[in-house]
């Protein structure tokens, strides 16, 4: 039993807050909640194992034991995946518990990228790290379903990102776009969605709320070649788009720290609008070529969100305005209209950040939440920092600005406070 | 629909082979490349990098890397077959570069990495840059060469690849024919 509970619960008794009764009642009614659950400590432990014990099988392996021969190195090679396979052969036919699929899973994964590196080895294929992590994962992914194991989902999820940021982003402009991660992406979605169907509240759902999102984050700007400006607009629908989805209710309805769409949606839409909020020169879209990736991924990326937009609102799920949800109809048609004046676009990205910023405070006033209420605060703390940069503007008016956002801050949380405790009182 | 584990076993069954068949293809199409396919030796110049899966390994130079041709309609990765010769020595020489497959056996499919026009060079990935070693011996050959360079003496090193139809596979790499892991011994 949680010690932490039977402190309360004795200290709850000692003050003649609850009878002896209800507090029997409440200490059976979790220790019968236990008792259906498996051991979450032992499935962390078990996967933990299994991650380092296929790490440190790759390690001894990558040092090349050239005093065996190719047979006994082809051996080596195979065996630990051989018995990787009869484990999860196993644990399939014997239905074997959660601790178990996850550290075979895991086990077999790790195995499965050890043979193919050890033959490679052997037979000095260059090869490059993506296509190899390509294949890994490719052979992993199959196992996710078979053995309904979280844990190999998130490291085929991980290894998928892994591939893309290898083949997308290079140093040496030898980098091609990662077209395969969507199909990897997709192959593991299905289990994600069942996941959202089935336990949408569990820890291992809300590390993939975060992580499904975070990857997509990582390998976008791997798609952007030629055209910066539209890869910054794909961001800017990207985020657009997370944010959506963090709004339907499968999120929505779900504790803040849980839905990664809403807040990566969020801090990325207000970051992305920072950058086109400075009045540069002159804003290059240059010549739109439908074959180029950055404008096709807009594209979809925009197909997407108009989806869900759409979805939402036939669900009558859209009660009220807001912008953050719409930035990117703005944003999309200011980039569009090829910038006719560079000024009117800096103004208007300015006064769409503020908008947020102000937008995010009202609604933190009136869910009395201190940490939203904060960050609207800090979008325009952000907005007013980066004008600081901006040497056109005057002194003055820059101070008065921080001076204002400041006592801001002050005025807001102190307000609140006081609220709250009128309330409590 | 519940999927019964015994079904679900026959589905792995099949996935399991798959996992299996992967490296074994790789072995296969290797092996014979090394039993029927023709030897050749490449001059070369090792270094040693690292790779966080497969080991040490001495990154190879070859002479064979570079091509000078005239021709300039080269696009970076377009595959390219690249057909050799034996020059008196017994070292591999481009004989030529095609974007067809020729019709002999000694041939290599290999892969554009970029084309200098100001020099006329053609830059050749052929996917065989890599000899993985014991990773006490990988830096250890690094240095032996940079020595065997520095020395007044002029060194043969090579590595023999055989080539059959398109595939190559590195076999060894040798430092005035002695292999270079005993070189480092």
């Amino acid at each position: 039993m949680d010690s932490k509970l039977e402190n309360e619960i004795s200290e709850l008794l000692q003050n003649n807050v609850i009878t002896r009764d209800v507090a029997q009642n409440i200490l059976a009614y979790y220790q019968s909640k236990k008792a259906g659950k498996p051991n979450r400590l032992f499935v962390i432990f078990g996967v933990l194992g299994a991650v380092l014990v296929g790490l440190g099988l790759i390690l001894i392996l990558a040092h090349n034991w050239d005093q065996l021969s190719k047979w006994k190195k082809t051996i080596f090679a195979f065996s630990p995946l051989f018995l990787a396979q009869i484990l999860a052969g196993y644990t399939i036919l014997k239905n074997k518990s959660r601790t178990w699929i996850e550290s075979i899973g895991t086990f077999l994964f790790f195995t499965i990228g050890s043979s193919i590196a050890l033959v490679a080895q052997i037979y000095n294929i260059s090869g490059d790290l993506s296509s190899y992590l390509f294949t890994w994962t490719v052979l992993a992914i199959p196992m996710i379903y078979l053995m309904r194991s979280n844990a190999l989902a998130l490291l085929c999820l991980v290894y998928a990102t892994y591939y893309a940021v290898e083949e997308g982003y290079s140093l040496f402009n030898t980098s091609s776009e990662p077209w395969w991660y969507f199909v990897l992406i997709l192959a593991i979605a299905p289990f994600y969605l069942r996941m959202l169907k089935l336990n949408p509240k569990t820890n291992m759902t809300s590390v993939f709320n975060w992580l499904f999102p975070l990857s997509l984050v990582l390998v976008l700007g791997a798609f952007v070649r030629t055209n910066d400006e539209l890869g910054l607009l794909m961001y800017v629908i990207l985020f657009g788009l997370l944010y959506n989805i963090g709004q339907m209710p499968l999120f929505n309805t779900q504790k803040l720290r849980r839905n990664g769409y809403l807040i990566l949606g969020s801090i990325g839409t207000v970051v992305m609008l920072l950058i086109f909020s400075f009045d540069v020169e002159s804003h290059d879209v240059r010549i739109l070529k439908y074959n180029m990736p950055e404008f096709q991924i807009c594209l979809v990326l925009t197909l997407m969100i108009i989806s869900v937009l759409v979805y939402s609102y036939f669900k009558n799920r859209i009660k009220v305005f807001n912008p953050f949800q719409y930035v990117f109809v703005f944003m999309i048609s200011l980039v569009l209209s090829g910038f006719i004046n560079t000024t009117v676009f800096a103004v208007t990205v300015n006064a769409l950040v503020l908008t947020l910023g102000l937008f995010t405070i009202k609604i933190g006033t009136e869910k009395r939440h201190l940490g939203i209420l904060n960050y609207g605060l800090s979008v325009i703390t952000a907005l007013v920092v980066c004008r600081f940069f901006d040497t056109d503007m005057s002194f003055v008016i820059r101070g008065v600005l921080f001076v204002c956002v400041g006592s801001g801050f002050f005025i807001a949380n102190y307000a609140m406070l006081k609220r709250q405790k009128n309330n409590i009182s | 629909m519940q999927i019964k584990s015994t079904q679900l076993f026959v589905i792995f069954i099949l996935v399991a082979i798959v996992q299996v068949s992967i490296p074994v293809k790789m072995i296969y199409q290797r092996e014979s490349v090394l039993k029927y396919g023709t030897v050749y030796k490449f001059k070369t110049q090792p270094i040693d990098p690292a790779d966080p899966f497969r080991g040490r390994y001495v990154q190879l130079h070859f002479d064979a890397n570079i091509y000078k041709t005239q021709e300039t309609n080269w696009k970076n990765d377009e595959p390219i077959y690249v057909s050799f010769i034996k020059d008196g020595n017994g070292f591999a020489q481009i004989e030529d570069v095609t974007k067809e497959a020729p019709n002999n056996e000694t041939y290599v499919l290999a892969k554009v990495t970029s084309y200098v026009k100001w020099r006329n060079e053609l830059h050749i990935n052929y996917g065989i840059e890599r000899f993985y070693m014991k990773e006490t011996k990988a830096k250890a050959a690094e240095i032996k060469y940079i020595e065997s360079e520095s020395d007044s003496i002029s060194h043969a090193v090579y590595a023999t690849v055989y080539v059959k139809a398109g595939e190559a596979v590195l076999d060894n790499v040798f430092i005035d024919d002695i292999p270079i892991g005993d070189v480092v011994e």
